[in-house]
């Protein structure tokens, strides 16, 4: 096992890298050309402008054909393209395509650990109430509140900050919540207010992917954090792939509401 | 030993005086290790950030509709724009690497220079136009952004002499117990905005110590402590940076693109 | 060699006055001063963990009992840390008391066990028994001992403002809610992030260390045990403590700006937080053990004088517990998780057992038909195997999910752990602090008085823990300051257990004092071991050896090698023994 004539014959310098022979003779020094670097970072760019085109046609597509698309083609193509993008990097600009192995294999391993983390994690968040319904969702979804939002879950309570501001400068209850719609179809960049008539009505009805199952609804937060907190305790964990695929919302996809724009709000058209 | 004349070597730039440590074999052994030393250093860097992408994991999943909703509030060509702004800085800093180990010592610099310029594009891109009116309502004049909000723009309602404009009822899109943005719709939006500044505030953070590092290689670089023969922090500084890189390649299709 | 020393000075020599000493040590870049300055903080904070845990043992003595006089005044026994007649409120004592408990478990583990090992006897030992002239990177060592010390101030900063009671484990919505302790929680989290820093940066240093600095003909399997688990452990710090540091971040961003990612206040997970948190404390446990285990290995082989059994397998099995340890964690929150999860983690937990037992079945196989010299740290590799062995085997009912139901929580778990790390890594640090003692100071220490210390602290040791398994599988929770009656016979004798340890620690304090001031001058190889640290002198001089060493044998090849600087005089063991072990 620990043989005595390691420091002679051939299997010496396969375990030792630092032999009395050679050191100092280590090809570390590796260059990478100009024209590399640059073909890489052409097909970054591409690759960048691809995701984003890629991510721009799946809402173009679901909006034009009416449409849903399963809710992992985004996902995959996003990230697939981002891994691509990664190993580029990972490859050319750090130089593990030629460097080292030693390195490589340490980023396998971190990458391994960071799946165990991801992995082991969501195999008990996701899995509340697979086998006994009594353990599902002990969390009260937005939460319970805090003392500076009145106890009141925060959606809830910024909500009513505002409203309460717009009452005392405005007046009246009906002006403030006429104000309130103006402002959130103002600031949606589309001018679509119609849908948010009394701003009251929160609703995910016009979305093309609401899957989160009911309580993602503020209306039945309300309801759950006046009294119901029993009740609504599990729904989040209803979501499984017939959620995802949104089979059973599609229905609600009408061409006349495109209450989600395309494009974020933050930019408009 | 052999003895050094030191009146010949005086005269020679740094890098080219450069002895190992006194554990070390050889300058290359020392390179080799370095480096090592460093990837292991990055892969707690990835596991650093693979809190930040368990949190997003667990939470998309468990509240896509937050999460759609919260990604809608991001505009994905900022996103794009600081995308390319960190891949070509990441190009210039490999750049930098080759034109210190050909030699090309003031190539190297201007690489080096626009990286720093980069970072800085990426962060007043990251502060001025994403977390200032997300934060506050405030909108920066030139943000294309703000025509959009005719209507609720607050006349008489500025900052910084004008140069900021505010936006009623934008701002508040905080993390956590900040939280007070009135037109949320999904009872979870303050955990999108927890794990979006979160994840991007500590990538910033990265982006600043990746300044630092260059900053000071630039100043070396000038100085003639890296050459052909010698240039480990050139090359270990060049990995952070493309580390920031990485991460952020994943960043911008988590918090950007899908929805 | 010894010639050489005289022309070149030990490591400890001083460089002149006091002030030029203090510059010297504080701005060392020397991997033996630096482990040195670790021993010493390491040692200091154990005493001030040690003190807690004293002091909480002080109050378990007698359960807080309430009566009411003739008179109708109430009266309050049992109570150390409240007078007796505080009133009718309780609370005080057990505010106390909670900050105790807290306390211990986080000097404990975060900046006792954890550096403990690998810190100081592996700073020192690893490129001694490597053969190399200093760690890869001496200056980020000397970084990582400050971030050390920083850490540690940090935390008592925290102490020394009153405390923190949320446990050691700082479990949401505990540590993001009590407002009492608002910056004090934040000031201890941090100082735990801070010490992560610290933790990466030497398991980093060594990693590359032992890939890069071994000496020539020094192949992986010539490598000393205690280094191959030094390197797993390096491995374990370098992929888990990130994700403490990340976790403990948002947690002090939670705490500070409440940003809801664990508080299920704000619609936050806190079981999350478990998973982040174990993901990181579980792998960490074997960075506590597995330096432990190496001492064991390599004293073992040495005060047995016997080539180690499965030399091979115990190397392997370290990287196995070390590939092990990131897939177990849930077992530490089988009463939070989902029941799929819980039998996942349940079913993958008995892996652990198989890498253990195959290094504790290999140390048993070598201490079969060998000579052993029974000296401190042999005595002290005993403990170690029968204290270990209960730890490690009380394990299995509380990795098992039905019983560890009724487990969970209670005192079962509190004994579980202590038989392990302190049954554990504390024995290991014992058995390797008197092995290498000589070569860390060279001086011997009084054989006798450390022997009485050792059975001390093993005698101790039983009465303050195993009487906790009683009290655990009889329902007594942890963390609680009071209980009923029919615990206290337990309790009292694990009080009286506690202090007897302290006895065993008093002791081998005076024989290391004693060790220093009049302790015989120490040889080079006092026990006749074969690994390249007996090559250098005792203490080593300043570059470590004065030729670079060349490897020629295996570690533990007493077969068929002459120990470096033999001397018989110094020799241990008796001569029969001796001539019958070797040819």
């Amino acid at each position: 096992m620990n043989s005595p004539n390691t420091a002679s014959g051939e299997a010496f310098n396969e375990l030792d890298p630092h032999g009395a022979e050679g050191h100092g003779q280590h090809a570390s020094h590796i260059i990478v050309g100009p024209l590399t670097l640059r073909t890489i970072l052409a097909l970054l760019l591409v690759l960048t402008v691809a995701t984003v085109g890629l991510a721009q046609a799946e809402m173009a597509i679901q909006n034009a054909f009416h449409i849903l698309l399963p809710w992992w083609v985004n996902v995959a193509v996003a990230m697939s393209i981002a891994v691509v993008k990664a190993f580029l990097v990972m490859a050319f600009f750090m130089q593990l395509k030629y460097d080292n192995p030693i390195n490589t294999v340490l980023m396998a391993l971190t990458f391994s650990a960071l799946a165990t983390f991801l992995f082991f994690t969501g195999l008990d968040l996701f899995s509340r109430g697979a086998i006994d319904p009594i353990k599902q969702g002990q969390i009260v979804q937005g939460g319970t509140g805090i003392a500076s939002s009145g106890n009141k879950p925060l959606v809830v309570a910024a909500r009513e900050r505002l409203l309460s501001r717009l009452e005392t400068e405005l007046g009246s209850p009906e002006a403030a919540a006429a104000e309130f719609a103006r402002i959130k179809a103002d600031i949606a960049g589309h001018g679509h207010g119609e849908s948010h008539d009394t701003g009251m009505q929160f609703s995910d009805e016009n979305r093309s992917r609401p899957a989160a199952g009911r309580t993602d609804a503020l209306s039945e937060t309300v309801e759950a954090h006046e009294g119901h907190g029993g009740h609504d305790a599990g729904h989040s964990d209803e979501h499984d792939e017939s959620e995802h695929t949104g089979a059973p919302r599609r229905e609600n996809l009408t061409p006349a509401a495109p209450a989600r724009s395309p494009t974020p709000s933050t930019g408009g058209h | 030993m052999t003895t050094i004349d030191t009146r010949e070597l005086g005269n020679r730039p740094h890098w080219q005086r450069y002895m190992p440590g006194h554990h070390w074999r050889s300058a290359a052994e020392e390179f080799d290790a370095c480096k090592f030393g460093f990837w292991l250093f990055l892969s707690t860097e990835v596991l650093l950030f693979g809190g930040i992408f368990c949190a997003y994991f667990i939470f998309r999943t468990l509240y896509p509709a937050a999460y759609h909703e919260g990604s809608s509030a991001l505009d994905w060509r900022w996103g794009g724009l600081n995308t390319i702004v960190l891949l070509v800085s990441s190009y210039t800093m490999a750049a930098s690497i080759y034109c210190v180990q050909t030699a090309q010592f003031s190539r190297a610099k201007v690489n080096l220079i626009i990286t720093l310029i980069c970072g800085l594009a990426f962060l007043f891109i990251k502060l001025t136009f994403e977390y200032t009116p997300k934060w506050s309502g405030y909108f920066f004049v030139l943000d294309p952004a703000l025509s959009h909000h005719a209507g609720t723009i607050v006349q008489g309602k500025t900052a910084l002499w004008g140069m900021f404009q505010f936006v009623e009822g934008y701002g508040g899109k905080r993390p956590g117990s900040l939280f007070d943005y009135p037109f949320a719709e999904a009872a979870q939006m303050p955990m999108w905005w927890s794990v979006y500044y979160c994840g991007t505030a500590i990538h910033a953070l990265h982006v600043v110590i990746g300044m630092v590092l260059i900053a000071r290689v630039l100043w070396r670089t000038h100085r003639g402590y890296y050459g052909p023969t010698h240039y480990t922090m050139v090359e270990v500084t060049g990995l952070y940076w493309h580390l920031v890189d990485l991460i952020w390649i994943f960043l911008f299709p988590l918090l950007y693109l899908i929805h | 060699m010894s010639d050489h020393a005289h022309h070149h000075g030990s490591y400890l020599t001083l460089k002149g006055g006091f002030w030029t000493t203090v510059k010297d040590w504080a701005t060392t870049v020397d991997h033996k001063k630096i482990g040195m300055m670790y021993l010493f903080a390491i040692l200091f904070m154990f005493f001030i963990g040690g003190m807690a845990a004293m002091a909480v043992r002080f109050e378990l003595f007698e359960p807080v009992r309430t009566h009411v006089d003739a008179a109708g005044t109430m009266h309050i026994t049992g109570q150390a840390f409240a007078p007796a007649d505080a009133g009718t409120d309780i609370k005080p004592g057990n505010n106390i008391y909670n900050r105790l408990f807290t306390l211990h478990g986080a000097i404990m583990v975060f900046m006792v066990i954890v550096p403990s090992i690998p810190a100081s006897l592996g700073n020192f030992l690893l490129p001694l028994m490597l053969g190399a002239k200093d760690v890869a990177f001496p200056r980020l060592n000397l970084l990582s001992w400050y971030i050390y010390v920083t850490g540690s101030l940090f935390a008592i900063t925290a102490i020394w403002l009153g405390g923190v009671d949320t446990g050691w484990t700082f479990y949401t919505p505990y540590s993001t809610t009590t407002d009492a302790d608002y910056w004090r929680v934040a000031l201890m989290v941090l100082g735990a992030f801070i010490l992560g820093f610290s933790s990466i940066l030497t398991g980093l240093n060594f990693v590359v260390t032992v890939h890069k600095l071994r000496a020539p003909g020094m192949g992986w399997f010539d490598m000393p045990l205690f280094v191959w688990s030094v390197y797993a452990a390096g491995i374990i710090q370098v992929l888990a403590t990130p994700v403490i540091g990340i976790t403990l971040l948002l947690l002090t961003f939670e705490r500070v700006f409440r940003v809801g990612i664990f508080d299920p206040a704000l619609g936050g997970d806190p079981v999350l937080f478990q998973h982040f948190f174990w993901f990181y404390s579980h792998p960490v446990v074997y960075v506590m053990i597995l330096p432990g285990m190496g001492i064991i290995s390599d004293v073992l082989a040495v005060q047995c004088h016997k080539k180690i059994f499965g030399y091979r397998a115990i190397a392997f099995a370290s990287l196995g517990i070390a590939g092990v340890s990131f897939i177990v964690w849930g077992h530490h929150m089988f009463t939070s998780m989902s029941e799929l999860a819980d039998m996942v983690f349940s079913s993958l937990t008995f892996l652990v057992a198989i890498p253990t037992a195959v290094k504790v079945f290999n140390w048993i196989a070598t201490l079969y038909k060998s000579s052993i010299a029974l000296n401190a740290p042999m005595v002290y590799v005993l403990i170690f195997l029968f204290l270990f062995s209960i730890g490690g085997l009380t394990g299995l009912p509380l990795g098992t999910l039905s019983t560890d139901l009724h487990l969970h929580d209670t005192y079962f778990v509190v004994a579980h752990f202590h038989y392990v790390m302190m049954g554990g890594t504390i024995m290991g640090l014992m058995a390797g602090l008197h092995h290498w003692w000589p070569k860390f100071f060279g001086r011997m220490y009084n054989e006798k008085w450390a022997i009485i210390g050792a059975i001390t602290v093993f005698i101790g040791f039983n009465l303050t823990f195993f009487t906790q398994f009683f009290l655990g599988s009889r329902g007594m929770p942890r963390r609680y300051a009071s209980y009923i009656d029919e615990f206290q016979i337990w309790h009292q004798i694990s009080t009286i257990g506690a202090f007897v340890i302290f006895l065993g620690f008093l002791i081998h304090l005076f024989v290391f004092i004693a060790s220093l001031a009049y302790g015989r001058k120490a040889p080079a190889n006092p026990w006749g071991g074969l690994t390249l640290e007996w090559v250098a002198d005792s203490p080593p001089e300043e570059h470590n050896f004065a030729h670079e060493p060349l490897v020629t044998h295996g570690p533990y090849d007493f077969e068929n090698t002459v120990p470096p600087h033999w001397d018989p005089a110094d020799y241990p063991i008796p001569e029969e023994n001796r001539t019958a072990s070797r040819h």
